[in-house]
């Protein structure tokens, strides 16, 4: 049952992405961006008819930052007027500084991506999200069985699409937010995974645990009682961790908000996977199982001397 | 406490050790405050030329040790060039057709997309689509030095040349930044064909445009007759002599080297002769430019370049007198070479700048400046005094070698001229035997070779150029001019230095206030466990900025994040272990006993959990860029730091309270 709200989640922000589009930030999209910081509030249209006016067309204009000072231009490549990628911001300038002779503009940042390093970025971008996912997979395979990894994966890949799905549709209706898919929002992704296992693998090291002491117990016991064993640190970690990304949202910086706004997004749902999706998986499959061969057990059994040696710190 | 003496002793030793690698960053920050404090006036700048000698090294050594910020934090330009070798190899076909071309827009393709070499690129796509048309390499090129000429020395002397285009494009980048004289710029070679250069406390990128791109010079010029330039120095300073803007211009010009940090201020006056020997020693040409030389008995007087007695007074009066001379005579050797300081140069070629002065000399003698000779933890320059006109350019160079010579087993560059080139530098040659003739770069003297002898051939051969490392960096000049190295900036970013102060405060801010947030709310709610585990995640961050400092990683904002993300996953380690410790002393066991049992079956999870954080910031750092390197650089540092403190050290210290008094010991 539950698989259906976080069905229901991913598909939004899917069909959100099909139809109206994932707005690439400047580094996977390529092309020229300009920050700049006027004396005076601006008006969005003013600085477009300016840049208009200097034959820029097709240039991406919105605010940034706290107030209606700040402006973020985006001229991508191939945009008209601004072929030349490195020349885009000395016009830029130019237009700007025609346009608004009393208000003065100071260039905060300049980003130029050629349209090869753009198209490189992406490719890595995906290739890190597929890595880490292997990487987890073959790591948890061998940690626990083969299901568990897949549980926890599935989860990784289902949390990355909520987050995912959030920062697309709350870009789509706020462009204010900032929340374009750029390498610092890779950077929350792969951040989301890691927590999201960590929290998977605490509830399963438990569940491995519990299985040893509690023979006689049906798995369906044995989950429940690992999930709300474990549920208390669940709370406070995640508790913890969303404190410091909402301290990192408010005071963190424009370039930070959208890095702490999608991992707000990823806390919960990760901590919400790992126990719904997880958990939820491996339980299904493992019970599906039984009814075939009728033997429960979690990972290999050999492992847990070993480990408690090593425990001993 | 015995079984954990060495425990308690290895943790001393790490906190000391993180204290210690971190001093020269709290160094660096007081004197840069101190330096920062001056003003702007000029009695503080004189005050700032006197701090910087008391203190300049100092600083500059806290700040070779201390944690480096990224770009993002302290503002700069990051531009990354791409060397177009397929443009190399196009230049270097003798001959084109239909086939070529097709094996060219293959290769185009692909370049495109990959950073992947583009010489096995080319020969992948030649053999696909030119040699079923019975073509070969040998039908395309011809390299004098490939041999007989098979498509495999072909391949090879291809694949050198793409090489050596990208080593020359990264000098001739690497000699253009440097004549902006930074503090520290970085240019390194990224991948195959890459050249990353990031230029800190640059502002302007039109500037950088301009520096970057454009095709390389090279030129000969020959030495200028030091009496001419004596003459030329004469009115130089007739002309500037009682002009009060001068000296605002030497205290301007000093205030703001010091404010761009360009390099320590040295005291002039009490320049080291020794430096300037050694600097002789290492001078390779032999031949004096002899400039200085006093003329008559007046300048005998107070020219300081020869007396070894110069007394303030006099000084102050030649000062006076003749203000040019008096900054090139501090430079100065024996033998009459000048050599200057980065600050001296800076002053001079603004004063030559100047559109009063430029008149004065522009037609008679052209002013430049060798590249940076390293000395004595600065780096210094020597003048010369050239012709205004340059006697051949680069274009005429066909090709360039540095090898040992066979007899007297000594680096030497070699290098051959075409037709046109052959016959100037024979009239040239001819002419001047016994001078010198420099070798100009983008207007940066790399080599000032004496002509021995006349060349009619056009084989020149220059010995005497230091070890192999200098011959091939002049071999890769001398090519410069015959092959020039197309660049084409594929990537640049620049942040204004207040935004990088901006993202420093709030990174700053936002880092302490969930630290305050994460250890008030720890301490609440485990009470004695909290409090240690605080200690653990304060060590934490220690041994995070240790770790920054001692590798020379770069922090930058997003690895303020993965900082902030590591305080997180150091107190869940923790939590962890309390959350168990409770659930056994639930179970009836003795505090010891439910410690010893917490910690050993928290421990699993804990580790897993650290290990797949980290291997996500293995991930991160393999295929990220830039900033997104430095999150997964905190984020791998911090975790492995945590396995340590806030397992290990946390155990120690409940081992010691267990003994000393175990009543206050408390999980919530």
């Amino acid at each position: 049952m539950w698989y259906f709200v976080s069905l229901f989640v991913t598909m939004a922000g899917i069909v959100w992405a099909l139809f109206r589009g994932v707005e690439y930030g400047i580094d996977f999209a390529g092309g020229t961006e300009v920050q700049l910081q006027f004396q005076k509030n601006v008006g969005i249209e003013d600085v477009r008819g300016a840049l208009d006016k200097a034959g820029i067309r097709g240039a991406e204009v919105k605010y940034y930052g706290a107030d209606e000072s700040g402006v973020l231009i985006r001229v991508r490549e191939g945009a008209q007027g601004a072929q030349a990628g490195t020349q885009a911001t000395q016009k830029v300038m130019t237009a700007v500084a025609q346009g608004f002779p009393s208000n003065k503009a100071q260039l905060l940042q300049e980003q130029h991506i050629g349209p090869k390093i753009g198209a490189e970025l992406r490719a890595k971008a995906i290739w890190a999200v597929l890595f880490t996912c292997i990487v987890i997979l073959v790591y948890l395979a061998f940690r626990f069985r083969f299901v568990y990894g897949l549980g926890a994966v599935i989860a990784i890949i289902h949390d990355v699409l909520v987050a995912f799905a959030f920062a697309v549709i709350c870009n789509g209706l706020d462009p204010s937010l900032n929340l374009e898919m750029n390498s610092t929002l890779l950077a929350a992704f792969l951040t989301i995974v890691g927590f999201s296992v960590n929290d998977t693998v605490i509830i399963f090291d438990r569940i491995r645990e519990d299985q040893r002491k509690y023979k006689g117990q049906t798995l369906k016991e044995i989950m429940n009682r690992a999930i709300n064993e474990t549920l208390p640190r669940t709370v406070i970690t995640s508790g913890t961790v969303f404190l410091t990304l909402l301290v990192l949202f408010i005071w963190g910086g424009e370039v930070l908000r959208g890095f702490a706004f999608t991992m707000l997004i990823g806390v919960i749902t990760g901590t919400y996977s790992s126990i719904f999706v997880a958990s939820a998986i491996a339980f299904d499959w493992l019970e599906r199982d039984k009814s075939k061969t009728s033997r429960v057990t979690v990972g290999p059994r050999k492992q847990a001397p070993a480990k408690r040696v090593a425990a001993t710190v | 406490m015995k079984k954990n003496r060495a425990k308690i002793v290895i943790i001393l030793l790490f906190i000391v050790g993180a204290v210690y690698a971190l001093y020269p960053t709290y160094r660096s920050q007081e004197l840069k405050s101190q330096e920062d404090s001056f003003g702007h006036s000029s009695q503080d700048s004189i005050k700032k030329v006197a701090w910087e000698n008391a203190n300049g090294q100092d600083l500059k050594d806290a700040n070779a040790k201390a944690i480096k910020l990224g770009l993002d934090l302290r503002g700069g330009i990051y531009v990354t060039e791409e060397v177009d070798v397929l443009k190399f190899i196009d230049e270097q076909a003798l001959q084109k057709d239909d086939i070529f071309e097709q094996v060219m827009a293959a290769t185009e393709k692909d370049e495109a997309t990959s950073d992947n070499p583009v010489v096995p690129m080319f020969i992948k796509h030649f053999n696909d689509i030119a040699r079923p048309k019975g073509k070969t390499l040998a039908n395309y090129f011809y390299f004098s030095d490939a041999g007989a000429g098979s498509d495999d020395q072909i391949q090879a002397a291809l694949q050198k040349g793409a090489d050596e285009a990208v080593d020359r494009a990264i000098e001739i980048t690497r000699n253009r930044i440097d004549q902006f004289g930074l503090t520290e710029p970085t240019i390194q070679k990224e991948g195959t064909r890459r050249i990353i250069i990031e230029l800190p406390g640059v502002g302007d990128p039109t500037q950088v445009h301009q520096l970057l791109q454009g095709t390389a010079q090279l030129e000969f010029r020959l030495l200028k007759d030091p009496q001419i330039v004596q003459r030329v120095i004469d009115r130089i300073d007739q002309h500037l002599r009682g002009d009060t803007t001068l000296a605002k211009m030497e205290n301007a010009d000093t205030a703001k080297a010091d404010t761009s940090k360009k390099i320590a201020a040295v005291d002039s006056t009490k320049v080291d002769t020794s430096a300037r020997a050694a600097a002789v020693k290492k001078d390779t040409s032999n031949k004096s430019t002899a400039v200085l030389t006093p003329e008559d008995s007046e300048r005998r007087a107070d020219s300081i370049a020869e007396i070894g007695m110069s007394k303030e007074q006099k000084f102050a009066h030649f000062t006076k007198t003749h203000p040019f001379s008096a900054i090139l005579a501090k430079g100065a050797t024996q033998r009459g070479d000048i050599y200057v300081t980065e600050q001296d140069r800076q002053l001079i070629k603004s004063i030559l700048d100047r559109p009063d002065v430029r008149p004065i000399y522009q037609d008679e003698v052209a002013f430049m400046f060798s590249r940076a000779i390293p000395e004595q933890n600065q780096n210094i320059y020597q003048l010369y005094f050239l012709n205004s006109q340059p006697e051949l350019t680069g274009k005429v160079i066909t090709d360039a070698r540095s090898d040992i010579d066979p007899q007297t087993g000594k680096p030497e560059v070699t290098m051959q001229m075409d037709d046109d080139g052959t016959r100037v530098w024979r009239r040239v040659t001819k002419a001047n035997i016994g001078k010198q003739v420099a070798i100009v770069l983008d207007s940066v003297i790399y080599s000032a070779p004496t002509v021995n002898s006349e060349i009619p051939n056009g084989n020149s051969q220059i010995t005497g150029t230091g070890d192999m490392t200098e011959a091939n960096l002049l071999k890769i000049v001398l090519k410069a001019g015959a092959l020039p190295a197309p660049v084409r900036i594929i990537q640049e970013s620049v942040v204004g230095p207040s935004l990088g102060a901006d993202s420093i405060a709030k990174g700053t801010s936002s880092i302490i206030w969930s630290l305050v947030v994460v250890l008030l709310f720890m301490f609440m709610y485990y009470v004695t466990g909290g409090a240690v585990a605080d200690f653990a995640v304060i060590i934490n961050m220690l041994f995070l900025a240790a770790v920054l400092a001692t590798f020379g990683a770069t922090l930058t904002l997003p690895g303020m994040a993965g900082a902030v993300l590591t305080v997180g996953i150091a107190v869940d380690a923790n939590v962890l272990i309390y959350e168990r410790i409770r659930e056994e002393l639930s179970l009836g066991k003795s505090l010891k006993l439910a410690i010893d049992d917490g910690y050993r079956r928290a421990f699993p999870p804990i580790f897993d959990g650290h290990l797949t954080a980290f291997f996500s910031g293995v991930i991160l750092y393999a295929f990220g860029t830039g900033t997104v390197q430095g999150f997964a650089v905190t984020l791998m540092i911090g975790v492995a730091a945590s396995l340590f403190t806030a397992i290990v050290i946390t155990r120690v210290i409940f081992d010691i309270l267990l003994e000393r008094s175990p009543q206050i010991i408390k999980f919530g």
